[in-house]
């Protein structure tokens, strides 16, 4: 059951904020630059993702993320914050290191977006042994910690094609 | 009487003080070994009872099971502590036998007392009454105790007699040790009235609902009471008997992961009954847990700090200091000047004082040698008496044939890195110098010191951290590196017009500041270039970290670049480097002249050198064969102190940072900026065809980063620092960055003649020996302060003094073998650049063949001995030149050698084809726009030489084009 309201939509773009706040740490500002990079990296997550979740949710993958909810998480959280974030600790952490924040941040992010929005609720990851609502979201937030890994390869590729982009 | 007698025995009087052991001594130390590692199988056993296997019923209380866990692998600890030094620790060895009383008397009370009629189910095997078990356990324990008091007695009495040491006033406790010995006191009592209280708790009806397996509950009783003695037992002399709190903290920590252990994998979702109330098992044992580990955490804070605050300690954790003491007791075979203590003291001052990042290394190899023995069932290396630590590192260290795998050689790698430091605090001492023979320039006569020290400020402005206002800097060129190849490059593109912002990530150190303390100077001037070894730590890199870079520690010696290297560089099938190798020429010739390279005069030149060209004399190998002479050198005025590789202090070494920097500064004023202590992390560049470098990310040694703009960027940061900056930065992929790395491989010959050579009073490198056809080696003589030579010195324990007490009698010569580019540079995964490589058999065939050469030189000039730095192999210390045919032997195992470099070359490789160099003869990489690399990484192959001058030629070329 979800459970959708401009004020729980509030409550999670607040806590978006707040760990905005604890990310920018990292990196204050974007510059000029690596807007270019910042862009296509975002754009290319939210899109991506926002467009998966559905699929995966057609293929039983998943469970329901409400429109609402989706866009905010692709775009907001994913698209943006993210984005920000790989910024600003792809120069200084190790691998290891950006892959555990990004998977700490995504099942925090998701786990309070299940207490507000009733959603990210599911019984198992793919298979039925791994089973459990913790199975799903911890599941899911390992995937996010690919995240890094991802970022940094697929930017290497298309920097090939497209100038202008800082993939070093 | 039986003692102990074996080869090695009286090898080492000066170090091991300790008595060898009687026969009963040795058989009790068996005994207690065996009984050890029973006893820790026993609390395997125990462990994995209630688990898995077929008795699972038997251990039905999971609380009464931890303690038993707890209490036999108590007891195997304490029986391998005892094993450690029998002679020293009888007190505790009374305690091991205390324990087994206690058990049977427990026991007996119980039969006498408590209600001993159930039965215990051994599953499958049917059951047996608690009575029965009891009776078993107390037989059992009953001819454990009897076994052991009799070795116990026995090897007391087999010790020889000893007058009682003289009364010794007391020491002054410290605040923090008084505490310690209350909180010993009050555990102690807590833990025996615990013991009582397990007893009782079978004894009464109001409990024993919970307290249900007599057996189960005696064991609880030995480990309550175990604990109880051991805690009297520190608090009796706290200071002497600290170290116990290891034994304790253990027993505690194990029972603390056992019980949670069980609170994660059993059932414990019952009551017991206890006092008319029922209590939850799982309450219960998380009640255990939490008092156990709480005084885990307590003893083990407080013990910390006590170590700490006894022995001021800056960087080492107790337990590694502790294994650095004991490490210095054994691996030092000198006399007395100074204890272990006070070399770990000085050994823990310096690291702590070290910049280098992987100081952390030393932590870990400390803990390693701590630990090592334990694989072995004997106590940690600290708590082993120094004879069986010395045969330890012997048996284990010392003999084992290292291989190239990493892992296999850690042990080594560990002890290796002790000795280092121990030999370091031991050897930077004046007490040491006047045992060794050794006169700093200083003391010595005649000496130039106090007139020629300079004590103005050093005419080179350098912005530190504190300097640096914002986050951006800008220039115009930014330069990575201030050595011979940023440090040239400074000055022609000063002199073109053009601002260059230079970054350096060692220190700035004024010549002002350069002394005779070889380890300061090295920690400050090499900080992590100190410490790089081949992913197998077999092969040693050296490089200074410092604003001047290498030429700041180097032996300044100037070798043009031979023409049959440069040859092979602009071989299109080979290299394609596609050099102008006349104007290559014009620069090599211009470098000469700006820095006065010259060749060095008699009046300094090393006194060794001399016997050197006595050798090759009196062996008959004319110039046409071997040219031999002084070396040329970017050297001026020398007084021969011997400080080379620590910073001339006198202004005679004509360096980057007394040279060119300073100079161009002056001639250029506001072109040449230089930032120090700041690590350039990251090449950031648009993609694009070219690519275009848009900024470096720095990071100051205050921590905070910085951005660097420029229009160009050149890398000049060593072979090691620019390919590793290139990787990480994910720059020049496809290209072989990293690639094609070489060396000039150095291995010293160390000879002793009857006469003094007093090789320390002069020039560290002055002599050298080419073959007429570059043959793949050359010679150099090649001479250290104590520490660096007692660090390059063959042999181990006393073999190692011995040779060091001949200082004075002794030279060495250096073969240098131009290695194969088979190297490479990679991201570690500890963090950093790692190298790998393994010399080559045709690398190591030239550098037998070099030695066997230079061996027959050395002995027709006279030499009584002379010896490889080799991994202790048999066979490496000649008397006759008819030996030297044993070098194949030993020099084909390159596993066996102490190998090591201070000339890394290649990994960026130069060029026109971007599959086989990363930059192209124009010094660009390949693919960008605005980057370039300008130092020895550039190098396609190894030049064999001192690869100095062709560094700094190359410069003086690329300044042209950049």
């Amino acid at each position: 059951m979800h459970h959708i309201t401009p004020i729980r939509v509030l409550g999670v773009l607040g806590f978006y904020a707040l760990i905005f706040i604890v990310m920018r740490l990292t990196k204050k500002r974007v510059d000029p630059i690596e807007k270019k990079t910042f862009l296509w990296i975002g754009a290319v997550w939210a899109i991506s993702v926002f467009i998966a979740n559905y699929l995966l949710y057609l293929a039983g993958a998943m469970s329901f993320l409400p429109w609402v909810n989706n866009f905010m998480h692709t775009f907001i959280w994913i698209g943006f914050c993210l984005t920000w974030f790989y910024l600003g600790v792809r120069e200084t952490e190790p691998m290891w290191a950006q892959c555990a924040m990004f998977g700490f941040f995504s099942l925090i992010v998701k786990y309070a977006e299940q207490r507000l929005f009733g959603t990210w609720d599911m019984d198992h990851f793919f298979v039925s042994w791994l089973h459990g609502n913790g199975a799903y979201i911890g599941g899911w937030s390992l995937a996010d910690a690919t995240y890094p890994i991802l970022t940094l390869f697929t930017l290497r590729l298309v920097a090939r094609r497209v100038p202008g982009l800082i993939a070093t | 009487m039986a003692v102990e007698q074996g080869a090695d025995a009286a090898r080492a009087p000066g170090v091991l003080n300790d008595a060898v052991l009687t026969g009963a001594e040795r058989h009790f130390r068996l005994l207690l070994r065996a009984l050890a590692a029973i006893l820790v199988l026993a609390g395997l056993a125990y462990f994995l009872g209630p688990l898995a296997g077929p008795f699972r019923d038997l251990y039905r209380e999971p609380p009464f099971v931890l303690n038993s866990v707890t209490k036999v692998t108590l007891l195997g600890i304490c029986c391998l502590y005892v094993s450690g030094d029998v002679r020293g620790r009888m007190g505790l060895a009374a305690i091991v036998i205390a324990a087994h009383f206690v058990s049977v008397a427990a026991m007996l009370v119980a039969l006498a007392f408590g209600h001993t009629g159930g039965a215990m189910s051994f599953g499958s095997l049917g059951s047996a009454s608690v009575g029965s078990v009891l009776w078993g356990a107390i037989a059992l324990d009953g001819v454990i105790t009897l076994v052991v008091i009799v070795f116990y007695v026995l090897a007391r009495r087999s010790r020889p007699t000893q007058a009682p040491p003289a009364a010794e006033a007391k020491p002054q406790l410290l605040g923090i040790e008084r505490w310690m010995r209350t909180l010993a006191l009050i555990a102690g009592a807590w833990f025996v009235l615990s013991g009582a209280g397990y007893e009782l708790g079978g004894l009464l009806d109001s409990s024993r609902g919970l307290f249900l397996q007599w057996p189960f509950v005696t064991n609880s009783v030995v480990m309550s009471s175990t604990f109880g003695m051991l805690c009297f037992f520190v608090a009796r002399d706290i200071r002497a008997n600290l170290w116990m709190w290891g034994v304790i903290a253990s027993g505690l920590v194990l029972s603390g992961l056992v019980g949670l252990a069980y609170l994660t994998f059993l059932h414990t979702g019952y009551t017991r009954p206890f006092d008319g109330h029922r209590l939850s098992m799982t309450d219960i044992l998380w009640g255990f847990v939490g008092v156990h580990l709480l005084f885990a955490v307590v003893f083990f804070a407080l013990s910390t700090a006590t170590w700490k605050k006894r022995f001021s300690l800056h960087y080492f954790a107790p337990i590694q200091y502790r294994a650095l003491i004991a490490a210095a007791g054994t691996v030092i075979d000198g006399p007395a000047v100074r204890t272990p203590e006070q070399i770990a003291q000085s050994v823990d001052h310096y690291v702590a004082k070290m910049t280098a990042k992987r100081t952390w290394l030393y932590r870990l190899a400390m803990l390693g040698v701590q630990f090592h023995p334990l694989l072995c069932l004997k106590p940690p290396f600290s708590e082993l008496s120094p004879r069986l630590r010395y045969e330890h590192v012997r048996s284990h260290f010392q003999k084992v044939a290292p291989t190239h795998n990493w892992l296999f050689n850690l042990p080594q790698v560990a002890i290796r890195m002790a000795q280092q430091l121990c030999f370091a605090a031991y050897y930077n001492h004046e007490d040491t110098w006047k045992a060794i023979g050794y006169v700093p320039y200083s003391e010595r006569p005649g000496n130039q010191s106090a007139a020629r020290k300079a004590d103005a400020e050093h005419d080179l402005e350098v912005e530190l951290p504190a300097d640096v206002a914002g986050d951006t800097l800008e220039s115009e060129i930014c330069i990575v590196g201030t050595g011979a190849g940023g440090g040239i490059l400074a000055c022609r593109l000063a002199e073109k017009g053009h601002d260059v912002l230079l970054l350096e990530r060692g220190r700035y150190v004024e010549p002002r500041h350069f002394s005779e303390d070889e380890v300061e100077m090295v920690s400050s001037l090499y900080a992590d270039g100190v410490m790089q070894q081949t992913e197998d730590f077999r092969f040693t890199i050296l490089q200074g970290s410092c604003v001047g870079g290498s030429t700041t520690v180097n032996n300044s010696v100037c070798f043009d670049p031979p023409t049959e290297v440069l040859s092979r560089w602009n071989d299109a099938k080979l290299h394609d480097a596609g050099l102008d190798l006349a104007k290559l020429g014009g620069s090599v010739g211009d470098v000469r002249a700006f820095l006065s390279v010259t060749e060095q005069g008699p009046g300094h030149l090393n006194p060794s050198g001399v016997k050197y060209l006595d050798g090759v004399g009196r062996l008959g190998l004319s110039p046409a064969v071997l040219q031999v002479g002084a070396v040329d050198a970017n050297i001026k005025d020398c007084l021969g102190c011997g400080y080379c590789n620590i910073g001339c202090a006198y202004g005679a070494k004509l360096s980057m940072l007394q040279t060119a920097l300073p100079w161009a500064q002056r001639t250029h004023p506001g072109k040449v900026r230089i930032v120090a202590e700041c690590e350039v992390e990251r090449i950031r560049a648009e993609s694009g065809s070219p690519a275009c470098v848009t900024d470096v990310r720095a990071r100051l040694s205050d921590a905070r980063r910085i951005t660097v703009k420029a229009e160009k960027f050149v890398l000049s940061a060593g072979t090691i620092a620019s390919s590793y900056l290139l990787m990480r930065s994910g720059v020049g992929r496809g290209l072989p960055v990293g690639e094609q790395v070489c060396f000039n491989m150095g291995a010293p010959m160390t000879a002793e003649f009857a006469e003094d050579m007093d090789a320390y009073a002069g020039l560290q490198i002055s002599h050298f020996g080419l073959p007429q056809v570059l043959d793949g080696f050359a010679f150099e003589t090649w001479w250290n302060p104590p520490v660096s030579q007692a660090e390059n010195m063959p042999g181990w324990f006393s073999d190692h003094f011995q040779n060091m007490l001949s200082y004075k009698k002794l030279m060495a010569v250096g073969v240098i073998v131009g290695t194969a580019g088979n190297a490479s540079i990679y991201k570690s995964p500890i963090g950093g650049p790692g190298v790998r490589y393994v010399p080559e058999q045709r690398d190591l065939a030239k550098l037998s063949e070099g030695l066997k050469l230079l061996g027959e030189v050395l002995f027709a000039a006279g030499a009584k001995r002379v010896m490889l730095n080799t991994w202790d192999v048999p066979g490496a210390q000649f008397t006759d030149a008819s030996q030297l045919v044993r070098l194949d032997e030993v020099v084909m195992r390159p596993a066996w050698m102490s190998l090591g470099t201070g000339h890394p070359q290649g990994g960026n490789a130069i060029s026109e084809d971007p599959a086989r160099g990363v930059i192209g003869p124009d010094f660009r990489v390949h693919g960008y726009r605005n980057l370039f690399v300008c130092d020895a990484s550039v190098f396609p192959s190894s030049l064999t030489v001192n690869p100095q001058l062709t560094v700094m030629s190359l410069a003086h070329y690329a300044g042209g084009q950049i």
